[in-house]
């Protein structure tokens, strides 16, 4: 998928003006950072074979409360505080209720983002709530280097996320959920406490992301989360980690993230209208969903033509007739 | 050059994998009215042969003839040339009905596009009867036992009305009876000229059935003789390339202290009021037919099923229905299903290896940071336990390993925490000689070491050689318990069909 990326910076260098330009850059970056940091969890959630459809909602959710915490208690480290706790909280129902009652994660989320959604709207009348301190919304508009603090959060998370999915045994576990569940449970893995952290972690990222997104649009509403599903999920697949679970990492998911704000952003400067790029993007997924598969068939037409050298084998299911 | 009679003639075939050759120049032929038996250890490329010859894969370069014209290329074209394959994991619908599995391939035949059930059922009695089955063509394959869907699975190749049949270890998971029935079929199909290519592992069918055998190893044809020159000692040391030590390992004295002590254990299904102990250093054989209950007992101790009764370890009871306590207090659990439950195999061998005792390689805690050199250590040390041979190391995936090389990594894993109690499940169905005795070697030194070892298995030969005591299951029951002296093959089965002891 890097590959893919840099040849997708390229392209769209050449084609437009001031692409590469350093503040349209960070301009990129800090537009990538909350859907960023909501695929953290969506991977993790993704690693276990799991989906999770409710990062919208739970993203409106925990920055609606943060933001309410903020304005009511005027104290930034609260507000920040019982947002991310919202989220961690939904998050674990959501998790307790798929792995302790063993329903299918889609159905529970797609639940999850009605209620949640719903609730949230119902507790603020609709409004958005605000107003939250300048130093908070700074926190989406600079920082070091003139790179906003958001971005260089999203890269700290991402690296803290990629060690403990590769280095600790949570990681491990993780993976080993969503490759084989049943071999797992064989081997002592409690496989109900692994995937209810899992949705757990999610939410908390979920929530992160929320908080973040607050900072950036200067207030929370209920349904501000809600366009991010698709970018979110869409990130993850089009970084190549695989929907049966147990094969993936954020390092993929990082690149789908950018590759999706290089794309979204260079469409923008060629002055591509709404639709257009929506064609655009899902042609992207789709390539990127279908590469192993469209490769293979490229293969198995070019050696049909050449003669009998590298055959496929098949499964074997498909031998008696 | 073909001779007249021949069926099948495969000729200097050679196919590698990724660099790896798999096989190297092979050529045989088999006639009609022939059983050629193909031998060899997993690994030696017999898979690959059959794959081949069934259509499945291309050779890099040879060919196979059937008949005389050269097949063409693909499932579909061997179909036309009259091979069919009888495969080891059946590969049948679940939800449809044996009629509509059995003529599956031959729907096409149909005109138009409705399948018409009644016709199909019409037309699959004939061949169910022919190949002895006791159920409808109208019977759901959901509902079928081991040994029934293997025979759906033969009726499906008899279907297209082949002139030469590939079986790959057709009775592995079928008991005693199913195993005869499957073997009158071939002899009777041999009878009406088929010609058949037969792949197993059991000694005793290749000297029943086939008229000649092809001995393979490291992808070549190593023999290539008539069975009735061969003894079964002989054709071992063929297989494997040297002299194997005949019989099973002594066993040592099992010492007097209880280890596990079941009462009235009950799944609330299949088994119920089963009790026995094994005591430390002992191995217990649990023998008795397909779907007696063997495989339910083994899990309601290990606590992935079941909550009735008892298990006590070492004299301390279990929390039933939990597999953390079962394994903390040193249980150990080799599943016969070691693809579905055994090892990742699309994750790194190493991963399946460390995976049971990563404890001993991270830090303590929610997190618990993995020590890389650590893992690394472990999972080679338990490799060369178990004479694990992988060719793409450690790193590569569960799935590149041979079916023994597979098993090894199953029952290594356990071998990181010395566990006091190993319950083996089939652990060698399916595996060739080699790595069958060196199975059978760890599990008698661990008996030595103190273990103790619950050891299922549908081979009489094998429970009976290698157990301390044998106990029998039939019908979800104990039947009863027999000591070395009286376990015996006729005494065995006695119990096992109810009779009495």
């Amino acid at each position: 998928m890097l590959p893919a990326l840099i040849l997708l910076i390229v392209v769209l260098s050449f084609l437009t003006d001031g692409l590469l330009a350093k503040s349209n850059i960070i301009n990129v970056f800090s537009q990538s950072a909350v859907v960023a940091i909501a695929a953290i969890g969506a991977t993790f959630v993704i690693l276990t074979g799991g989906i999770d459809l409710s990062v919208g909602s739970v993203i409106g959710a925990s920055g609606v409360a943060s933001a309410w915490v903020m304005s009511t208690t005027g104290s930034l480290a609260l507000g920040i505080a019982g947002g991310l706790f919202a989220g961690a909280a939904i998050g674990a129902l959501v998790g307790a209720t798929v792995a302790k009652l063993k329903v299918v994660p889609f159905a529970v989320t797609l639940a999850g983002l009605y209620v949640v959604s719903g609730c949230t709207t119902l507790l603020v009348h609709g409004k958005t709530i605000g107003p939250v301190p300048t130093g908070f919304i700074q926190f989406s508009i600079d920082g070091p280097g003139g790179v906003p603090d958001s971005v260089w959060l999203a890269v700290v998370l991402y690296v803290l996320a990629q060690v403990a999915l590769t280095r600790t045994k949570w990681g491990r576990r993780v993976l080993h959920v969503g490759a084989n569940v049943e071999v797992a449970r064989i081997s002592g893995i409690r496989v109900a406490r692994t995937t209810l952290s899992v949705y757990a972690v999610a939410g908390l990222f979920s929530a992160i992301a929320g908080v973040v997104l607050t900072s950036g649009l200067a207030g929370a509403s209920a349904s501000m989360g809600s366009p991010l599903l698709l970018n979110v999920v869409g990130a993850v697949v089009l970084g190549g980690t695989s929907l049966a679970g147990g094969r993936g990492s954020l390092l993929r998911t990082g690149i789908g993230v950018l590759f999706l704000g290089f794309l979204s952003n260079g469409m923008s400067l060629l002055g591509l209208q709404d639709y257009d790029q929506q064609i655009v993007t899902g042609a992207f997924i789709f390539l990127a969903a279908s590469a192993d598969g469209l490769a293979r068939w490229l293969r198995r037409r070019s050696t049909a033509r050449r003669g009998p050298s590298d055959p496929q084998p098949q499964a074997a299911g498909m031998a008696t007739g | 050059m073909l001779s007249p009679v021949s069926a099948i003639a495969v000729e200097g075939v050679s196919k590698a994998f990724g660099g790896i050759v798999a096989v190297d120049g092979v050529s045989f032929t088999v006639s009609a009215g022939e059983v050629v038996a193909l031998a060899g250890e997993n690994g030696a490329g017999k898979s690959t042969i059959k794959n081949i010859v069934g259509g499945l894969i291309r050779p890099d370069s040879g060919g196979v003839r059937f008949g005389v014209a050269l097949a063409a290329e693909g499932v579909a074209g061997t179909k036309h040339s009259g091979v069919a394959t009888v495969h080891q994991e059946t590969s049948l619908f679940p939800d449809l009905t044996v009629a509509e599995n059995v003529l599956l391939g031959h729907l096409s035949g149909e005109p138009g596009v409705i399948v018409r059930p009644r016709r199909l059922r019409r037309a699959a009695a004939p061949i169910l009867k022919r190949v002895g089955a006791g159920f409808g063509p109208e019977a759901l394959v959901r509902d079928l036992s081991a040994g029934q869907r293997q025979l759906v699975e033969i009726a499906k190749a008899l279907a297209a009305e082949p002139r030469a049949i590939v079986f790959d270890e057709p009775t592995a998971s079928l008991n005693l009876a199913e195993r005869e029935l499957v073997m009158r079929i071939v002899e009777q199909l041999r009878g009406e000229g088929v010609a058949i290519l037969y792949i197993s592992h059991y000694m005793e069918e290749i000297f029943r059935l086939s008229q000649r055998v092809v001995v393979m190893r490291d992808g070549r044809v190593v023999a290539d003789q008539p069975t009735r020159q061969l003894d079964r000692g002989t054709l071992e040391s063929l297989m494997v390339g040297r002299e194997l030590a005949q019989g099973h390992p002594p066993l040592p004295k099992p010492q007097s202290t209880i280890m596990l002590s079941v009462r009235k254990l009950g799944d609330g299904g299949r088994i119920s009021d089963v009790s026995f102990d094994i005591a430390a250093g002992e191995i217990f054989g649990l023998a008795g037919l397909m779907g007696s209950g063997r495989t339910e007992v083994a899990r309601a101790v290990f606590g992935l099923a079941g909550k009735i009764g008892t298990v006590e370890m070492a004299g301390r009871q279990l929390r039933r229905g939990n597999v953390g306590a079962s394994i903390a207090a040193g249980m150990a659990f080799i599943t016969e299903d070691r693809r579905g439950e055994g090892l990742f195999l699309e994750r790194p061998i190493a991963e399946s290896l460390s995976m049971v005792d990563l404890d001993s390689v991270g830090r303590a805690g929610w997190l618990g940071w993995l020590d890389g050199g650590a893992e690394r250590g472990l999972t080679t040390r338990l490799g060369q336990k178990v004479h694990l041979v992988a060719r793409g190391g450690l790193g590569a995936q569960g799935g590149s390993l041979s079916g023994g090389n597979q098993q090894k990594v199953v029952i290594g894993k356990w071998l990181a925490r010395e566990p006091r109690l190993i319950i083996l499940d089939e652990p060698t169905r399916g595996i060739d000689v080699g790595a069958k005795a060196e199975i059978h070697r760890l599990l008698v030194d661990l008996a030595r070491a103190g273990s103790s070892v619950l050891l299922i298995s549908s081979e009489m030969e094998e429970v009976l050689g290698l157990s301390h005591r044998v106990g029998v299951m039939h019908n979800g029951h104990l039947a009863g318990v027999l000591d070395r002296s009286q376990a015996t093959q006729e005494s065995v089965i006695r119990l096992a069909t109810g009779g009495a002891r």
